[in-house]
């Protein structure tokens, strides 16, 4: 019959060990993945930076979603090298190529002075609450805690504002800044389903905080009844990681995407019309910015607002969801957002384009410093405008 | 000549240049955004853009309702 220690010394015969210093080195290295394999508790107490986390009784069932690359160099680690020599092992029978155990484990690590983090950890309740996100290996619970650690402003309580910050908040984005100066009327529940009847005549703002907070209690909602103006912008911007741009008329896009410049916070822009939508990501000085996709409004007679010409109330949904989704990749850093795309969505054709929308190397307000725009308004025409110091 | 925008047939003067089909369908150039056979078309070359006959034009015009 084989013992423990014959296992122990066959299954060690097998694989490749590296001892503390070795491990130090390949774990700097950006394309090493080190595979933390001891129980939640021991993880949770401390663990190597950068390590993934599947407990050695999960490891068959998860190590191919969460390192799908088969040739990837992992090196593995529990607390004293044994679990980790026989899960080096597995990975080498489910075919991984460059799989190493890390004699030793995370207690000579630590004892000798190496590097360690105690990971991010989140509640019981929220681990359930998010477990849907903690699934997915792009997101983890790393990602979920950069969420629950994020500030959020929406622009506008209303079509758009609507389901991008309902999807924010369910998504666990701690801090959701909502602007909006309007009082909820009858007409809006046709689209604006942050509000409902008992709100008619609320605040907007105190109607949506009320909404998102019984979604979702880990969301701090912080309010602002004002009017945006130049006066007010920067202030208010200050702080935040993302702007979602739901607002309802071209002058305050240009105040906006100014005070982004000028903040260098990115901006996830939606705009609706009648059976059309559009959203991009303006990315400051990276991508181009708004003006440098529309340099200056239409005339009036060309842009009439919807208030005019109607709005099917399903278009901000799609919309407002779409520029939730973008501001939740920029937060983590997922994917390809929509910066120098334009998304143009035809509800009657059902039809997505995407356009692709360069810098303009003379914008008026992406092309000079930050430190030069003056955000202003003109107020006969209600257009803010850039103010440069004249570079040439 | 004959050019495509948006999936319709545009007829056009031979050497028509991206603005007559702007000024064509109703649209300014500066709240268009417009590519040609898949190219974007930088902002400054917008109204000059000349087209040839079987071009293929997408464009989409601002809008600014939330």
């Amino acid at each position: 019959m084989t013992s423990f220690r014959d296992l122990l010394r066959e299954t060690k015969s097998r694989i490749r060990e590296i001892d503390t210093a070795g491990a130090e080195t390949e774990v700097a290295r950006p394309d090493t993945v080190v595979l933390d394999v001891r129980e939640p508790d021991e993880y949770q107490q401390g663990a190597l930076p950068g390590a993934i986390h599947i407990p050695r009784g999960h490891l068959e069932s998860q190590i191919e979603a969460r390192v799908p690359d088969h040739d990837a160099h992992i090196v593995i680690y529990c607390a004293g090298g044994t679990r980790s020599a026989f899960a080096a092992d597995t990975l080498t029978q489910l075919g991984y190529s460059d799989v190493v155990s890390m004699a030793g484990g995370f207690n000579r690590w630590k004892d000798e002075g190496r590097s360690w983090r105690t990971p991010v950890s989140l509640s019981a309740e929220q681990r359930n609450r998010y477990q849907r996100h903690i699934l997915l290996p792009e997101v983890d619970v790393a990602g979920q805690a950069k969420l629950l650690d994020s500030k959020v402003l929406c622009i506008g309580a209303g079509g758009l504002g609507s389901p991008a910050a309902l999807y924010l908040a369910a998504a666990g984005v701690g801090t959701i800044g909502i602007i909006d100066m309007d009082v909820v009327d009858e007409s809006n529940l046709q689209r604006q389903i942050l509000h409902n009847m008992d709100r008619i005549g609320e605040r907007k703002v105190d109607s949506a905080k009320k909404t998102l907070t019984l979604l979702n209690p880990d969301v701090t909602v912080v309010t602002y009844d004002v009017r945006l103006g130049a006066d007010n912008i920067v202030d208010i911007f200050s702080g935040y990681d993302v702007i979602v741009d739901g607002t309802d008329n071209f002058p305050t896009r240009y105040l906006v995407n100014d005070a982004s410049l000028k903040l260098d916070i990115p901006v996830v822009h939606g705009s609706i019309f009648r059976f059309e939508g559009q959203a991009s990501v303006y990315l400051p000085h990276q991508g181009p910015c708004y003006r440098c996709q529309v340099p200056e409004p239409p005339p009036a007679e060309l842009a009439p607002s919807c208030s005019e010409a109607g709005v099917l109330g399903v278009l901000p949904g799609i919309i407002g969801s779409i520029q939730a989704m973008e501001a939740i990749k920029l937060l983590l850093g997922l994917g390809e957002p929509l910066v120098g795309r334009l998304l143009a969505y035809d509800a009657l054709e059902e039809s997505f384009r995407t356009f692709r929308v360069n810098r303009d190397p003379e914008c008026a307000a992406c092309s000079i410093p930050k430190e030069q725009l003056v955000i202003a308004e003109y107020n006969e025409l209600c257009m803010p405008h850039p103010v440069g110091v004249a570079a040439h | 000549m004959r050019v495509v925008a948006n999936g319709e047939p545009v007829h056009l003067a031979d050497g028509a240049a991206l603005v007559d089909l702007f000024e064509r369908l109703g649209v300014g150039a500066k709240w268009v955004v417009a590519e040609v056979n898949g190219q974007a078309v930088p902002r400054r070359d917008m109204a000059a853009r000349r087209l040839a006959d079987g071009d293929v034009i997408e464009l989409v015009r601002a809008v600014a309702g939330g």
